[in-house]
């Protein structure tokens, strides 16, 4: 690293990245943040009136006890998101990509495997919708292996005790592709011989992934982490067009609370409280990722 | 060398945005530049399509000048998108909306009363300004109200921001004659709800197709299209809106008949499976597929199943019958306004649009290619002129009442419902009775309980 | 034994990745009796039934949304790549004032709810007379990747040795030249992640562009195929043909391009 002889030289090479945020993220955010100390029902912000924390105090407190109990079952789901994402992904990620190591079709399979996370959009929810239907592919694959007890007859998404884990499905189809080939590539970036001289000291085989493997996965396994959690917190489009927050309020989450909250009850004070709360939530549990991995970026 | 290069970069980055600058800017009309005058619009209604170009053809041929019809679905994207274009001042000169008040889309929209006399309202179907019109009940509602907008506080009793397009209800089931009468029944419409459940029962049994479908997916459809009338006919308007104004309970025995007609449905098992994840299209589509006997709809659904290929001769209509031993033994298809057509404040051709509006809402020969265009009844009192609309609309309009009914006056008190949240709990809860997951008790106790709670807090 | 297991397992979830585009693909071939009918099947039940392509594609003008979806796209990863590369090279090579504040502050911007800054995005983009334009679909996808984008070439950039910028500089090149002529050519693995990630994230974006944009000229594919979904009644045959014509070419593209995509991820992520 240098000191720029001239010091204007670095803020050059910033200034289109910052004039761009200048011109676009900072009035969007600041506006935004500022809202949700408002009651405003849109366009007119003359109309708008200053209420200092009512907003935060509706739903964190539980002054409006719908809204409270929306919130924190939304935030409940984004969590369980995020948790059952992190879970599953992570170990069968490593799983296959170490199976995937040493098989001589990998080229193959991993362009196989690169399809989810690249066409994982709108056009594929409609499909995971049409799968999910009580006369769709998952009923009739389940019935057909005898799996009876896996059946839900009123389709995956139409029962209020399995659609969140529809929408877990669809996050986990189109978010371990992406794991996976990090950890690929991960595992086939380690000098062998590494591990042969680890083995002529006479290491055991764990021991050769905890010291020599699993610290090289270590970033990789944090960004992944990082991803996911804050996709989860993000969750929108998929649970907007597959379920709409339903069956009874199963797959609300923090996303199209926002949405509904502003667009359809015209609230968008009380939606940007509750936005920006889910903002610090995601925060924090990124700061404690990052800690939890000992790692600095 | 090296400062060229960095002042290109930056020259790129502006250039992109002045660029862009000059060459957007459509937004407000497209008056500007041209020789013919050009009016633009906004629907969401891709089914009034056609209606809509008819109108305005005929009102080009009158007044030369032509209206660009654009839409925008699904209705969320739609609200989504006024709200965004009016917050920015960027509406189109006329906008086609729901018809409510007091949403806040009133500081972009002209206010009427100025420009709109009595010849022009009093060729409207008599309740049709009521839902548009502020009432000193709403303007009451909204001074206490603490969550109120500051737009809702500012409105004042009688003004008006747009004027009625069409007309229709909901509280319609469509049975599939063939299925109906596979199973041995007369395909008629039933007395009561009890027999309208046996009926669902026979054919389901019978026929192996499940008894009825609606768009469940929304979770208040089947209270605003199916349960306020069952509850208006069983204790009369009075008993709904007491309801609506905490002044009863739901779990009374009185009152907790009308959760139970949706909760015999599900215990019976005749809903369609999948039924909590359709919504209002794919219900009518399930219908139309033959995948359920009855389809819970509106005026408006009928043009759908013909438009997914039903024939109008298969299909039996008729109103969502009284629960045994109501006040009303019938329901009167009471029709309200669907729709409104409004004009944008901050339009360059007020005049033209407002004078559009009053066109397609109160000229006969407008309001009628309209309705055939877009199947729906006008909101306008065509008389004799009604021998002009398809046979099919026709019939429709006929069966409207011509009085104003028992719905019309609980509707002020259902356009409230929002601010009363123990019924947004409530809608979610009998979507877990629909799936068996909750009993009507707990369901009408807990929403008893909670309206109890958000009064006492001043909710 | 071991390695018929191993097999198994990479088919199994090979299945699992390309059924619904199977489905997808099979259900576009249907009639829209049969895709009612038989949604269980990923094959028509009657002869194949390819003209629902030629239908969708005439009464949509796909053509047209097809050419935005692709204007759209390379303008935001052109964009993305130069702006973003440029600050990433900043941060990797020289020490300035506030260089922390800066890059946290952008690496923040990753968590901001999408949602929550919809309306004030749509306010400032027509205040800046952007609205129903290219422009205004685009930058704020470009300023939307920021976070990621700067990321990734600040930790790639940190990968290269220090020892090229030097010997570049005894040789006499600016600043600038140095980055664009020795550091960005290296860089490639990266920008090919990144070209990959924000195509991706271009091409299926439809909250913002529903927003901002007006008029059908400028509607993009996936715009395309919300408004088939509500505007076709649910047949599912033309459904899935519009999400066929919507996919394809990233189905068609970016396979090939996964080994870069891998490449630029690891550099980045490994020496973070």
């Amino acid at each position: 690293m240098v000191t720029a002889k001239k010091k204007w030289v670095p803020y050059l090479f910033l200034l289109p990245g910052i004039l761009l945020f200048l011109a676009i993220g900072v009035y969007s955010v600041g506006f935004s943040v500022i809202l949700s100390f408002y009651n405003w029902s849109g366009i007119d912000f003359s109309n708008a009136r200053f209420e200092g924390l009512s907003n935060f105090k509706d739903f964190l407190l539980g002054d409006s006890p719908v809204v409270s109990r929306n919130f924190y079952y939304a935030l409940l789901h984004n969590f369980e998101l995020a948790f059952f994402q992190v879970i599953i992904v992570i170990p069968v990620a490593l799983v296959l990509a170490f199976v995937l190591q040493n098989t001589k079709m990998a080229g193959f399979y991993r362009t196989l495997y690169f399809l989810p996370m690249i066409a994982s959009g709108i056009a594929v929810f409609y499909v995971w919708k049409g799968l999910f239907e009580p006369t769709g592919v998952l009923n009739s694959l389940f019935a057909t292996l005898g799996l009876d007890f896996l059946v839900v007859p009123e389709g995956m998404l139409g029962s209020s005790s399995t659609s969140l884990i529809g929408i877990i499905i669809t996050s986990i189809w189109g978010g371990l592709p992406g794991t996976l080939l990090l950890y690929y590539a991960g595992l086939t970036a380690v000098d062998p011989t590494l591990y042969e001289a680890a083995s002529v000291d006479g290491a055991s085989k764990a021991t050769m992934i905890r010291k020599i493997t699993w610290p090289l996965l270590k970033p990789m396994t944090l960004i992944a982490v990082i991803q996911m959690v804050n996709g989860a917190f993000q969750t929108f489009e998929n649970v907007f067009i597959m379920t709409g927050g339903g069956p009874a309020g199963s797959t609300e989450v923090i996303g199209t609370l926002v949405y509904r909250t502003a667009f359809i009850d015209n609230d968008y004070g009380l939606a940007s409280a509750i936005g920006w709360t889910s903002f610090l939530v995601t925060g924090l549990i990124a700061i404690f990722s990052i800690r939890g991995f000992k790692a600095d970026i | 060398m090296k400062k060229r290069m960095y002042a290109m970069g930056i020259l790129l980055v502006v250039a992109a945005l002045v660029v862009s600058a000059c060459s957007s800017g459509s937004g407000n009309g497209g008056s500007e530049g041209g020789a013919k005058k050009t009016l633009k619009m906004w629907t969401w209604k891709v089914a009034y399509g056609p209606g809509f170009e008819a109108a305005a053809k005929l009102y080009e041929e009158k007044t030369g000048i032509k209206v660009e019809i654009e839409t925008f679905t699904p209705d969320d994207t739609y609200r989504q998108k006024v709200q965004a274009a009016a917050n920015s001042k960027n509406l189109p000169d006329v906008i086609h909306y729901w018809a409510t008040n007091g949403d806040s889309l009133e500081t972009s929209l002209l206010e009427l009363t100025p420009s709109v006399g009595d010849d022009v309202l009093n060729s409207y179907f008599g309740p049709a300004m009521d839902p548009i019109r502020v009432t000193q009940k709403q303007v009451d509602n909204w001074a206490t109200n603490k969550d109120a907008t500051n737009v809702q506080k500012g409105l004042k009793v009688g003004e008006f921001y747009g004027l009625p397009l069409d007309i229709g209800g909901f509280f319609t089931f469509y049975g599939n004659k063939k299925l109906i009468e596979q199973a041995g029944l007369k395909a008629e419409a039933p007395k009561t709800f009890e027999e309208f459940v046996t009926m669902m029962e026979t054919v389901q049994k019978e026929t192996k197709v499940p008894g009825l479908v609606f768009g469940a997916k929304l979770p208040d459809l089947w209270e605003n299209w199916a349960g306020s009338a069952l509850q208006i006919m069983l204790n009369g308007p009075e008993g709904y809106i007491n309801l609506l104004e905490r002044k009863a309970q739901m779990s009374d025995p009185s009152n907790i008949k009308v959760s139970q007609a949706l909760g015999t449905i599900a215990d019976k098992g005749l809903m369609m499976p999948g039924i909590l994840s359709t919504d209002i299209d794919g219900a009518d589509q399930a219908f139309a597929s033959g995948k359920a006997a009855f389809d819970l709809g509106g005026t408006f659904t009928m043009s759908t199943l013909l438009a997914m290929g039903m024939n109008a001769d298969d299909i039996v209509t008729f109103s969502v019958p009284p629960i045994a031993g109501s006040k009303l033994d019938k329901w009167s298809t009471d029709p309200f306004t669907l729709t409104m057509m409004s004009v944008s404040k901050d339009s360059k051709n007020k005049d033209d649009a407002l004078d559009f509006i009053k066109f397609i809402t109160s000229d006969p020969d407008a309001a009628i290619a309209f309705s055939n265009g877009a199947f729906t009844v006008s909101a306008l009192k065509i008389g004799d002129r009604s021998k002009d609309l398809s046979p099919a609309l026709k019939a429709m309009q006929e069966s409207f009442a011509t009085e104003p009914g028992p719905y019309s006056k609980v509707q002020p008190y259902i356009d409230n419902r929002g601010n009363h949240k123990e019924w947004e709990e409530y809608f979610q809860s009998m979507q877990s009775v629909i799936e068996k997951k909750m009993t009507v008790e707990q369901a009408t106790k807990k929403f008893d309980e909670r309206m109890k709670s958000l009064a006492a807090s001043g909710n | 034994m071991v390695k018929s297991i191993k097999h198994l397992l990479l088919i199994i979830y090979g299945f699992a990745c390309l059924y619904p585009f199977l489905w997808m693909f099979g259900t576009s071939l249907k009639t829209s009796q049969d895709a009612l009918a038989n949604p269980q099947s990923p094959f028509p039940s009657g002869a194949f039934q390819w003209s629902t392509f030629a239908e969708v594609w005439n009464k949509l003008n796909f053509g047209r949304f097809f050419m935005n979806s692709g204007i759209v796209s390379i303008v935001v990863i052109v964009g993305v790549i130069f702006i973003y590369s440029m600050m990433g090279y900043a941060f990797a090579k020289y020490r300035f004032r506030g260089k922390k504040f800066i890059y946290y502050m952008f690496i923040a911007l990753l968590l901001v709810p999408g949602v929550t800054i919809l309306i004030p995005l749509y306010i400032n983009m027509t205040n800046l007379g952007l609205a129903n334009s290219y422009i205004g679909m685009i930058l704020p996808m470009i300023n939307g990747a920021a976070p990621f984008a700067i990321f990734l070439f600040t930790s790639y950039f940190r990968t290269i040795s220090h020892e090229l910028y030097e010997s570049a500089v005894l040789d006499g090149c600016n600043s600038f030249r140095i980055y664009f002529n020795i550091y960005l050519p290296l860089a490639i693995p990266a920008i090919g992640t990144i070209a990959i990630m924000n195509f991706i994230g271009s091409w299926n974006n439809i909250l913002w562009p529903m927003i901002i944009i007006d008029s059908k000229d400028l509607f993009t594919l996936p715009m395309g195929l919300m408004y088939l979904d509500s505007s076709s009644f649910k047949k599912w045959n033309e459904l899935m043909a519009g999400a066929i014509i919507t996919i394809f070419p990233i189905l068609v593209a970016f396979p090939f391009l996964q080994k870069m995509y891998v490449q630029g991820m690891t550099a980045g992520s490994v020496k973070m």
